[in-house]
């Protein structure tokens, strides 16, 4: 690549783009947040990229999904498609590797990347990515949106982006994933339903991840040093860290402990009679 | 057929702490790095480190020659700790310089059979050697059951932030 | 497996205690047949694996892990 493409982000230091290039990054499903930060990453020059998403585009999407055409909806085009459509036309060189299903049924990949992005579905999803981002020493940049109805009031709109960092504060550290939700949403049958969507709020979710994805991998502000929660607050178009982190324990996080890594593997053992 | 290893930040300080204590005869210190093997299945494996054990201070043999050896219980607690836990290990030493580090002719001759050993109690693990310099870190991986070690061709330290540490051409 | 089912045989993992609202919970490795037909509302990754599960809830106080095995089988029966 010329070197005139990114001398506007030389700023991010000495080597940065280098490191950029070089990295593997997951994209975990390529809906409203995904698309965004797919786009994103291209144009920051990332190489090499691993997407996952096993839908295809449909009139629903087109209010949101970022690279998605009327044409398309039509062709019935596989959204994993859009996704190496919109890196290679700014990035001809780079290595795209896109699975049309859902990471679980192929997780290998995923498991050789650098940093992985999760734009998916539900708390039971989220809480299956981050369990494999943990046993596979990967950090994973968390992003999620909903609209809440509320009668005789406006809809609420909120979201979070959350980076998780093995060996630091999970999900369930934050309290953002727990039992009561997870039942919650195992008692729907793990149904999302048709939720409310829109581009913006993904938009703003999508490029404060990938902020922090390129601060991760480069260090260019020198001031990430610990757990990310972000709270989006759509109806006062605010993003700040989450009061929980006020709360944090100070022990390192027990729901995945150090020596649970690598591929699991029954022992069995005879207790001493 | 690639082979990557990851390390938790915490660990890693944890075992740059370890060995720059200075020891009463040896010149460097020597310790072990748990891992298990992920992604067995496919050509991208990966090598990911949960644990270290120092070497207790009466467990190095006092050689000239060498800048740290261990001696046989050293080894024999090693074995036993694969075979109680079903990891692999990884022996860890330091370099004192900057840079990308390299084995010495004596690590080259030695590890090696510590690694045997190692195998033998755990033949379904990856074990090896870890070595670093005071910025970088390189790793040297025996698959299970092989006779000869592969380089990692990325050492990276999951942390705030990432660091990575290639392989010489990558 | 109860007699009917099929595959006769398959893996299996009892998770005991309360899980996303079910006192306790039977994972098999695959969607089986079985005499009845069960509503399979789950699909969970556990330790690198995708298992399934059936909605199928009971009282389980003070039983023992048979107990509560015999009374998830049952529903297969």
């Amino acid at each position: 690549m010329t070197n005139d493409r990114f001398s506007r982000q030389s700023f991010l230091g000495e080597g940065a783009q280098e490191i950029i290039e070089n990295s593997i990054i997951g994209i975990c499903g390529h809906g409203g947040g995904g698309s965004h930060i797919v786009q994103q990453l291209a144009h920051v020059g990332f190489q090499h990229y691993r997407i996952y998403d096993g839908d295809i585009a449909e009139d629903s999407n087109l209010n949101r999904l970022v690279g998605a055409t009327v044409d398309d909806c039509r062709r019935e085009t596989r959204k994993t498609t859009i996704a190496e459509r919109t890196i290679k036309d700014l990035q001809p060189d780079a290595k795209v590797k896109v699975f049309p299903c859902r990471w679980q049924d192929q997780p290998e990949p995923l498991r050789g990347c650098d940093l992985i992005f999760g734009c998916v579905d539900g708390f039971a999803e989220r809480r299956e990515l981050e369990a494999c981002a943990r046993r596979y020493l990967l950090p994973l940049v968390d992003i999620g949106m909903d609209v809440h109805c509320v009668e005789n009031e406006p809809p609420r709109m909120a979201g979070q982006v959350i980076l998780s960092v093995p060996g630091e504060p999970c999900m369930f550290c934050l309290g953002f994933l727990n039992e009561q939700v997870l039942a919650r949403e195992g008692e729907r049958y793990g149904d999302a339903g048709s939720r409310p969507q829109v581009v913006w709020p993904n938009g703003v979710l999508a490029s404060t991840a990938v902020g922090i994805a390129v601060d991760l991998l480069t260090d260019w502000t020198r001031e990430l040093r610990s757990v990310v929660y972000l709270e989006y607050d759509g109806n006062r178009n605010t993003i700040k860290p989450h009061v929980r982190l006020q709360y944090l324990p100070t022990s390192p996080c027990p729901h995945y402990p150090a020596n649970q890594v690598g591929d699991p593997a029954f022992r069995t053992s005879m207790a001493a009679g | 057929m690639s082979v990557r290893c990851r390390v938790p930040e915490q660990l890693y300080r944890r075992v740059r702490e370890d060995l720059a204590r200075s020891h009463e005869f040896a010149a460097e210190r020597v310790g072990f790095l748990s891992a298990r093997l992920g992604n067995r299945v496919g050509d991208e494996s990966l090598v990911l480190f949960s644990g270290y054990h120092a070497v207790p201070d009466d467990q190095y043999i006092d050689d000239p020659r060498s800048g740290a050896r261990i001696n046989a219980t050293a080894i024999r607690e090693a074995m036993q700790r694969v075979l109680d836990t079903g990891d692999g290990l990884f022996h860890v030493h330091h370099h004192a310089h900057a840079g990308r580090p390299g084995f010495g002719w004596m690590d080259r001759r030695e590890t090696p059979r510590i690694v045997s050993s190692l195998q033998v109690a755990g033949p379904d693990q990856a074990h090896g050697m870890v070595l670093l310099s005071n910025d970088f870190c390189i790793a040297h991986i025996w698959l299970p059951r092989a006779q000869k070690p592969v380089v990692a061709q990325r050492v990276t330290v999951v942390g705030y932030p990432l660091q990575f540490f290639d392989a010489e051409g990558e | 497996m109860p007699e009917g089912c099929s595959p006769a045989q398959v893996d299996a993992l009892l998770c005991p205690t309360a899980h996303h609202g079910y006192t306790s919970r039977l994972f098999l490795a695959e969607r089986i047949s079985s005499p009845q037909s069960r509503n399979w509302s789950t699909d969970a990754r556990i330790l690198e694996r995708t298992w399934y599960a059936i909605s199928w809830k009971f009282e389980q106080s003070n039983l023992r892990l048979a107990q509560i095995l015999a009374l998830q089988l049952r529903a297969f029966r």
